[in-house]
């Protein structure tokens, strides 16, 4: 057991530095050069000057260390002969200063510094805790709500199999389930924030334009809540299929247990058979669910920021991509491995300590 | 008498064998095509499959047959670019106004649009309500006949909202087959080698490995970075992908070799292959970023086209099917008859292809047709994003995207949103929910 615990936890500083290593490995694969993306962002129509140009770009490149070489060592073809491969060693490279710093401005990502990002020149982890409130307040919020649904569905469902409401239950959230998200997305934006047809909702964004800080906390609520509430809608009914799904299934299988026939045999109701004995040993699985909430909300959806127009992190990773944002992008591939990684640790460990037959398969 | 006992031993042995066919044959019958497959489900993919293989015949521009001065002719089946009308007349396909050609006989598609052929008069969202209109022979605009009627409408360029839902039916199940074909071969292997084997079972012998790293790296070099550096070489214009395949043929060609060279030697030293640790740690490494993000900065890297969004679907879906394999391979591991496979001296490879694959198909199947499910939202929703495409090619997500900058189309959003749904939902429905191992429930949430 100790032995299986120590082995896990060894592993983990390595897994990280592969992930680090292979994103930054994956990230600089991409092709266009940031310094340059940033330039024409910026630039003034009214300059042609190609000789300001080339000087303004090779500053950037050495403000960014991208004129640095990748990693520490590389092999090229040796001058004379082309097929005797020979090895050249940097000690500055970009890898380094992105891991260990450079020693002035950038502390490196072993100190928690994730650098500055290229686009907005804003120090990453202030962009991204900036960023991240929308994605986590939506995320939490939905599933929250989703459990808050679901759970009453999945009982009645489970509690008579092949009944009516089961069945109709069932094909209903079946055809939820197969609804793609960014449809659903659009069909309410077409329904709801519509000039033409009905315009409760507001389309896009997360708060009225212009300035909200002299409005108290009240008015700023509900000056936010009708922007909240078709995000909450499409973030919610997806994962309400799934959970009331996981539910009624997690219940069905503690409801063929002997336990359940004691509890029905000793004269207990039914209703409490249900709530009292199956719904909490069937619980675990619906538990896990909620672990991959935090990864999925730093990971933020795409798709529906997209379309809503919310700055959270989706619509970040998005952008960031698109400007070749290094900085932006590698952080939030650390920070969602480590948080999805501890989280595979500490559930391992969990199990190992409450089943001891995991750690012994596992070590023979 | 001995000869007849003989014979009738033989008799009853054949006849046994013919029954073990036949309940070969029942079997599969019962337990996969009575109890596993869902008919009408089936019947609505089959429709989707047949649309899509007969694309070009529902729709496209150029007539399927046409008779002209004594000729029968087929231009929709032909590549050519030009059309011999008759005997003196060439006319460039592209340019041809067919729909006022004169000619003896002449047969259209069902929908006589390509799906990205802007129609220059019912264009700017023409809805499926509105009169068509289309220019007559002498130049005038008359009312289109019912033949040249857009059905389900047009975007804002003029592109027939139909004819693109039938091509864009051919580019989402292309991508979804091909791309989970690639996942179930990776997946597969890795999942079986991981749970097979396990940390302690693989042993091989230390330069063995040594020699296999050093090929690599050699391999790696000569294929990859020398074609960099000189110029006009063999490779230079080949396709990462197909670079990097070639380098696991070598390896590959490499260790068969030395194992063959090898076979009789004893006394080597031999370490043990961790083939589980490995496996598990890159499926987590893999797991630990959110998919999307993953597949973002993929196709970052790659031209936008067909096939990079089939490789990046595939390369980031194998990770869930390894998993699954793995599990239900270490259940399958223990069980009495694999002992008695192993009691028999079978080897590993026979034990695995004959008696372990063949009775962890279902969870391969149910795996493989969720996977797809899952595949054509996330493809219809990255062409919905405009990642990765190619804006020559039709596809539902950019029908879509077109539905959204004007809410006032509905036809642009409804109708391939349906199609999308529909397809998603037979998918999801097609195996039949039963409990138990391997079963519907216990893999959808996988997915």
């Amino acid at each position: 057991m100790r032995k299986y615990v120590f082995r896990r936890i060894l592993f983990f500083p390595i897994s990280l530095l592969a992930l680090a290593i292979a994103s930054f490995i994956l990230l600089k694969a991409i092709p266009g050069n940031p310094a340059e993306l940033k330039l024409i962002r910026e630039a003034d129509v009214s300059r042609s000057d190609h000789q300001t140009d080339q000087v303004a770009l090779t500053m950037l490149e050495e403000k960014y260390g991208l004129n640095l070489p990748l990693f520490y060592f590389e092999v090229v073809p040796s001058e004379n002969n082309i097929w005797i491969p020979s090895v050249n060693f940097h000690v500055d490279n970009q890898f380094h200063r992105w891991f260990f710093g450079d020693g002035f401005n950038n502390a490196g990502i072993i100190r928690g510094d994730f650098g500055i990002s290229y686009a907005t020149a804003q120090p990453v982890s202030q962009l991204i805790s900036s960023r991240i409130w929308w994605s986590v307040l939506l995320a939490l919020f939905s599933v929250l709500l989703a459990y808050f649904l679901s759970i009453p569905i999945g009982l009645k469902s489970a509690a008579s199999p092949g009944s009516v409401f089961d069945k109709s239950s069932n094909t209903l959230l079946t055809i939820l389930y197969s609804i793609p998200s960014f449809w659903f997305a659009t069909l309410l934006l077409m329904l709801f924030a519509n000039p033409e047809f009905l315009s409760i909702f507001p389309a896009s964004g997360v708060k009225p334009l212009g300035g909200m800080e002299n409005d108290s906390m009240l008015d700023r609520i509900t000056a936010i809540l009708p922007y909240l509430v078709l995000p909450t809608i499409t973030y919610t009914y997806s994962s309400l299929a799934f959970i009331s799904r996981t539910v009624r299934i997690s219940i069905l299988d503690i409801l063929r247990l002997d336990f359940i026939q004691t509890a029905r045999a000793k004269g207990l109701e039914e209703d409490k058979v249900l709530r009292r004995h199956a719904f909490r040993n069937a619980l675990l699985p619906v538990i896990t669910i909620f672990s991959g909430v935090f990864p999925a909300a730093i990971g933020g959806s795409v798709i529906i920021e997209s379309i809503f127009s919310i700055p959270g992190m989706g619509l970040t990773i998005y952008q960031s991509i698109d400007a070749r944002d290094y900085p932006v992008i590698m952080a939030v591939f650390i920070i969602t491995g480590l948080i999805t990684m501890t989280g595979y640790l500490i559930s391992d460990i969990l199990y190992a300590l409450a089943d001891p037959r995991i750690s012994f398969q596992k070590e023979n | 008498m001995i000869y007849y006992t003989l014979w009738r031993i033989q008799e009853s042995a054949f006849k046994k064998k013919i029954e073990m066919k036949a309940g070969l044959k029942q079997t599969i019958k019962d337990q996969f095509w009575n109890k596993l497959i869902s008919k009408p489900h089936l019947a609505v993919i089959l429709a989707y499959i047949t649309v899509a293989i007969c694309a070009p015949l529902l729709a496209g521009r150029d007539p399927l047959i046409i008779k002209t001065s004594g000729e029968w002719k087929f231009p929709g089946f032909s590549t050519d670019k030009y059309f011999r009308y008759s005997e003196d007349s060439l006319i460039l396909k592209k340019s041809a106004d067919w729909k006022n050609m004169q000619a003896e006989f002449i047969l259209f598609p069902l929908v006589p649009y390509d799906p990205n052929e802007s129609d220059m008069i019912n264009y700017n969202y023409l809805s499926p309500f509105d009169t068509n209109k289309m220019i007559a022979g002498d130049g005038s605009t008359v009312i289109a006949p019912l033949r040249f009627k857009h059905w389900l409408g047009t975007d804002k360029a003029g592109r027939d909202v139909l004819s693109g839902l039938i091509h864009g039916t051919r580019t989402t199940l292309l991508v979804g087959f091909l791309s989970m074909i690639i996942a179930l071969v990776i997946g597969l292997i890795t999942g079986t080698i991981a749970g097979y084997f396990g940390d302690k079972t693989l042993k091989t012998g230390m330069w063995k490995i040594a020699v296999l790293l050093l090929s690599a790296l050699a391999a790696w070099y000569y294929i990859m970075i020398v074609p960099e550096h000189q110029p006009k070489h063999v490779l230079q214009d080949i396709n990462f992908i197909w670079k990097f395949l070639l380098i696991i043929f070598i390896i590959a060609f490499i260790s068969a070799i030395i194992h063959h060279a090898t076979k009789f030697k004893t006394g080597i030293r031999q370490t043990y292959i961790p083939a589980d640790i490995i496996i598990s740690r890159s499926t987590e490494l893999f797991q630990s970023v959110p998919r999307m993000i993953l597949i973002l900065a993929i196709a970052a890297i790659m031209k936008p086209g067909l096939s990079s969004i089939i490789i990046i679907i595939g390369i980031t879906s194998w990770v869930k099917i390894s998993r699954l394999f793995r599990a239900e391979i270490l259940s399958l591991k223990n069980k009495a008859y694999i002992d008695v496979c192993k009691s028999m001296g079978m080897s590993d490879y026979r034990i695995i292809l004959r008696h372990i694959l063949p009775n962890s198909y279902k969870p391969a199947f149910t795996a493989f047709i969720f996977g797809i499910a899952a595949t054509v939202m996330i493809e219809t929703g990255l062409s919905f994003l405009g990642i990765g495409t190619d804006p020559e090619r039709a596809s539902w997500g950019i029908l879509l995207f077109n539905g959204k900058e004007n809410f006032g189309a509905w036809w642009l959003v409804i109708f391939p949103g349906l199609a999308i749904s529909a397809l998603i939902l037979a998918l999801n429905g097609v195996i039949k929910n039963k409990n138990g191992r391997g079963s519907r429930d216990s893999i959808i949430n996988n997915f």
